[in-house]
C-alpha cells in the first residue's frame, strides 16, 4: 500500500524583500507579480509571446514540484497523487488555477479548474510544468471547456496535434481519446 | 287559254286553297291527296270548263294584288299559289319561327318564360280520337283494316285517270265518297288494267309511307316480323343480319344472287369506322344460346390431378413457427478484461506519451 503524500507546505515559497524591493521564490529566484489583465493584453496583440511566457511560468513551477519529490526521477517514480500534491500547489502559488489528473485508459489528462487566461496560455504553462518536472519533451492539446474547467491531454507534440485537429473538427474528446488509444492498441 | 282566265283560273284555285285550310287536317298522311277527289268542291282542276264548277263557299280573295292584263305571248302570268297565303295557318306545316323578325332582339330579353313542370294527365280513349288529329296518332284497330290505295299515284300524276274518271261520272270522283268520320272506311278502287298496283303491306299508324324507288328491290317493309330463332331466315336474307353497318355514304346494294352460306367462321367481321364489336356479334347461321365463337383456340386441359375447386378457394400460406425460449444464458466469460492501472506518475506519463 503505497503511503500518503506529504501535505504541501506552501510556507517560504515565496520571499519579499521590501528593503530590496524584490519578490522571489523558494529557490531564491526573483519572481514578478503581474496583473491577469496585462495577460490579456499581450494575447491580443502578441500571441505568441504569451505562450512563450506560458511556457516559462510552468517551468519554473514544475522544477520546484520536482524538487519537492526528489527530482524528476523522483516525479516519475512517485505515484499520481504525490506528483500532483506538490505540482498543482506550485501552480496554485503563481496563479494559474487549480490542477488535477485525469486518466482515460492510458491517456493523461490535466485539468484546470478557475484559469486565468485562455486556452493556449494554461496549455503552455502545463507543458512547461510538467516538462519540468518529468524531464520528457511533452505538448498539450486543449480538449474543450466544461463549465469553468479546461481539458489537456498530455502526449507527445505530434499526438497533441492531431488531438487538437479533431476536437477543432467537432469531434468530442472522449471519442478522441478512445480513438488514440484504439489506433495504438 | 288567255291570260285573264288564266288569273281567275288562279284566284279560284287560291279561294279552293284557303278553304281546304279552314277545314279539319285529315289524320293520315297519305289520305290527303285522296281527298282531293272526295273534297265537297266538285270543281275539278282538269276541267278546262270554268262554268261546270261549283260555286266556291270561300269569300273571294280581295288582298290578292291585282295583276296587270298584258299580252299572255310576251310575259308569264304570275303563279299566285307559289306561297303559302299568309291566312293560312291551321294547314301550314312549316315550323314557327324561333324568333319574330318584327321584334327587335331586345325585347327577348326581359320575357319570362314560365316553364311549368306540372304533370298534365290527359285520358285518351283511343275510340274518340278523331281524324283531324296530328298525322301518325291513329287507332291501332284502323290499320289492319286499311289498305293503301293504288289508285292515287297515277291520280296526281296524270289526267290518264282523271279522263277516266270523268267518264265515270263526269266529275272526278271515286266510287265511294270520301268519309272523314271515324266510323267509315273509305275504299278506294283502281282502274282495271291502268293504275299500276303497288301492294303495299299494312304499315304501323305512326310509319309515313314511302314510294319504293324504281330501281330498288326490296321491299319497303318486311312483310312479317323476322324470326331471330329461324335459321332458315338468314338463308333468304339478301344481306346478313349480323353485319356491322355500312359506311357512311355508302349504300349496301341489294346483291341479285343471295350470297352464299357462311362457313363458320371463327372471326368476328372488321370494326367499322374504329368502333369495336363488343358482345354484340353473333356468328350468322347459329341459334340463339350457342356458344360464342372462339378464336382458334382451345382451353387448356386441366392438368390429371388438379382440382379446379381447391384453386377457386383463396390460398392462405401456412406458417410454422419454432417454439424458442424468451431469454436464456447462451455464453460464458473467462479471464479479465486487461486494465491499465499505472504504478507511477512516470507510467502513466510513459503510456500517455507512446499515445
Amino acid at each position: 500500500m503505497a503511503e500518503a503524500p506529504a501535505p504541501f507546505d506552501p510556507g517560504s515559497a515565496v520571499t519579499f524583500d521590501l528593503g530590496r524591493g524584490a519578490a522571489s521564490d523558494a529557490r531564491g529566484a526573483r519572481v514578478v507579480f503581474l496583473p491577469s489583465a496585462s495577460l490579456e493584453a499581450i494575447e491580443s496583440s502578441h500571441p505568441d509571446a504569451l505562450v512563450r511566457i506560458g511556457e516559462e511560468l510552468g517551468r519554473a513551477c514544475g522544477a520546484r514540484a520536482a524538487a519537492r519529490l526528489g527530482g524528476s526521477s523522483g516525479v516519475l517514480g512517485a505515484s499520481l497523487e504525490a506528483v500532483i500534491t506538490p505540482l498543482a500547489g506550485e501552480l496554485a502559488l503563481a496563479g494559474i488555477g487549480a490542477v488535477h489528473i485525469e486518466r482515460w485508459g492510458r491517456a493523461l489528462v490535466l485539468v484546470v479548474d478557475n484559469p486565468v487566461a485562455g486556452d493556449a496560455f494554461i496549455g503552455a504553462v502545463l507543458a512547461g510544468a510538467l516538462g519540468a518536472a518529468s524531464g520528457r519533451d511533452l505538448g498539450t492539446a486543449c480538449l474543450g471547456v466544461e463549465g469553468a474547467s479546461v481539458r489537456y491531454f498530455v502526449g507527445s507534440r505530434e499526438t497533441g496535434a492531431r488531438v487538437a485537429s479533431q476536437v477543432a473538427a467537432g469531434e468530442s474528446f472522449a471519442a478522441v481519446l478512445q480513438g488514440l488509444q484504439g489506433r495504438s492498441a | 287559254m288567255s291570260a285573264k282566265e288564266h288569273v281567275e283560273r288562279l284566284e279560284q284555285l287560291l279561294a279552293r286553297v284557303k278553304a281546304r285550310a279552314a277545314e279539319p287536317r285529315p289524320a293520315r298522311v297519305f289520305a290527303a291527296p285522296a281527298s282531293a277527289f272526295a273534297a265537297p268542291e266538285p270543281a275539278s282542276r282538269y276541267t278546262d270548263d270554268v262554268a261546270a264548277r261549283a260555286p266556291v263557299t270561300a269569300p273571294p280573295p280581295q288582298d290578292l294584288p291585282e295583276l296587270e292584263e298584258v299580252d299572255g305571248d310576251s310575259i308569264p302570268p304570275e303563279t299566285v299559289a307559289s306561297s303559302p297565303p299568309e291566312e293560312v295557318q291551321a294547314g301550314w306545316s312549316s315550323p314557327p319561327p324561333t324568333t319574330n323578325a318584327s321584334t327587335p332582339p331586345e325585347m327577348y330579353d326581359d320575357v319570362d318564360v314560365e316553364v311549368s313542370a306540372e304533370v298534365v294527365e290527359v285520358d285518351i280513349d283511343v275510340d274518340d280520337v278523331p281524324r283531324h288529329a296530328e298525322s301518325g296518332v291513329e287507332p291501332v284497330a284502323e290499320v289492319a283494316a286499311r289498305s293503301v290505295p293504288p289508285v292515287e299515284l297515277d291520280a296526281i300524276a296524270g289526267p290518264a285517270l282523271g279522263d277516266e274518271l270523268e267518264e265515270v261520272d263526269g266529275e272526278a270522283r271515286l266510287t265511294e265518297p270520301h268519309d272523314a268520320s271515324v266510323d267509315s272506311e273509305p275504299t278506294f278502287q283502281a282502274a282495271a288494267g291502268e293504275a299500276t298496283a303497288i301492294e303495299a303491306p299494312v304499315l304501323p299508324a305512326n310509319e309515313i309511307e314511302e314510294p319504293a324507288p324504281s330501281s330498288s328491290r326490296r321491299p319497303i317493309a318486311p312483310s312479317t316480323a323476322p324470326n331471330y330463332d329461324d335459321v332458315s331466315a338468314y338463308a333468304e336474307e339478301s344481306s346478313p343480319r349480323h353485319t356491322p353497318p355500312p359506311e357512311s355514304g355508302k349504300q349496301v346494294a341489294a346483291p341479285s344472287v343471295a350470297p352464299p352460306r357462311r362457313a363458320p367462321s371463327t372471326v368476328p367481321p372488321p370494326s367499322v369506322e374504329g368502333h369495336t364489336l363488343i358482345g354484340g356479334w353473333r356468328e350468322p347461321g347459329l341459334p340463339r344460346g350457342a356458344p360464342p365463337a372462339t378464336l382458334g383456340l382451345e382451353a387448356p386441359t386441366s392438368p390429371p390431378g388438379f382440382d379446379a375447386a381447391e384453386v377457386a378457394t383463396r390460398v392462405a400460406p401456412e406458417v410454422t413457427r419454432a417454439v424458442l425460449p424468451a431469454t436464456a444464458k447462451a455464453h460464458t466469460v473467462q479471464g479479465v478484461a486487461p486494465m491499465f492501472v499505472p504504478k507511477s506518475f512516470g507510467e502513466l506519463l510513459d503510456a500517455s506519451l507512446d499515445l
